[in-house]
């Protein structure tokens, strides 16, 4: 028995591609705001996760990963990973991260800052990551929000491979903030907060 | 339907599940849904209880349900 295959069942190439790309050209980062916005979208729009349940190319990319290198095994994802507090609490904190971005991005845009070409992993430790960038090629603060939002991106990619190969395949879905996010929106928009109605 | 052969079938634990679709990405009879972006739904007509789901799920909100028990 196999499932219709659609298009957007390969777009873990996409995030494959996004960051093989953003090793290059640290510019292409721009392109992950979709994976920021479309699932917004999709939820305040059309109350629906849409984007997560099919065009998410990073939690394709975990069950994809996942089930190839310990088939479906994979010890349960720890109740605390999926509890409201900790889901809840990931997602201010990523959110506020985002904001520093934001406020980096507007240091250098003011001239208060300067550019840092370099991107941090796990909000702590900073790589140098000069050569994917070129001087000038855009505005200065256009670059220091492609190297914030990499950094960023790949964090939380780097997180969900570590709880991919600890859990189940797409334990990062348990509490990724974007999931979180739309799930909240979803769920103000079902009213009751979609899980007490019907059975 | 496929299901109705099957002594059980997969059903959602709503409160722990977080909606990612990842149970309805891996049934190969398309008998998971995820309603609103709320939460996922087992079709119990189409679902065989293969566990594919259960293995898949992320937060373990899905289990096994004897068919005669959820009548």
């Amino acid at each position: 028995m196999k499932r219709k295959r659609h298009l957007y069942d390969y777009l873990w190439l996409w995030s494959i591609l996004y960051f093989s790309l953003g090793f290059f050209n640290i510019l292409f980062a721009w392109l992950g705001m979709l994976d920021f916005l479309l699932p917004l979208i999709f939820a305040l729009v059309g109350g629906n996760k849409f984007f997560c349940n099919h065009l998410c190319g990073r939690g394709q990319l975990f069950l994809k990963l996942g089930t190839a290198l310990k088939g479906e095994k994979g010890r349960a994802t720890p109740r605390w990973m999926y509890q409201r507090w900790f889901r809840y609490g990931f997602l201010i904190f990523f959110l506020v991260m985002f904001a520093n971005i934001l406020f980096q991005t507007y240091l250098v845009f003011a001239g208060a800052g300067s550019l840092r070409e370099a991107i941090q992993l796990f909000w702590t430790f900073r790589l140098p990551w000069d050569w994917a960038y070129t001087a000038g090629a855009v505005p200065a603060w256009a670059a220091q929000f492609a190297f914030g939002f990499y950094s960023l991106m790949l964090t939380s990619l780097l997180i969900g491979l570590i709880t991919m190969v600890l859990f189940k395949p797409r334990s990062w879905c348990a509490f990724c903030p974007m999931g979180t996010m739309t799930q909240g929106i979803c769920r103000l928009r079902a009213g009751g907060g979609g899980v007490d109605e019907g059975a | 339907m496929a299901g109705r052969g099957s002594p059980t079938y997969a059903a959602v634990d709503r409160r722990d599940c977080v909606s990612c679709g990842t149970c309805a990405a891996v049934c190969p009879l398309g008998a998971v849904e995820v309603v609103r972006g709320c939460y996922a739904q087992v079709d119990p007509a189409r679902c065989v209880g293969c566990g594919r789901c259960i293995r898949a799920c992320p937060t373990g909100c899905i289990a096994r349900v004897e068919r005669e028990a959820a009548v």
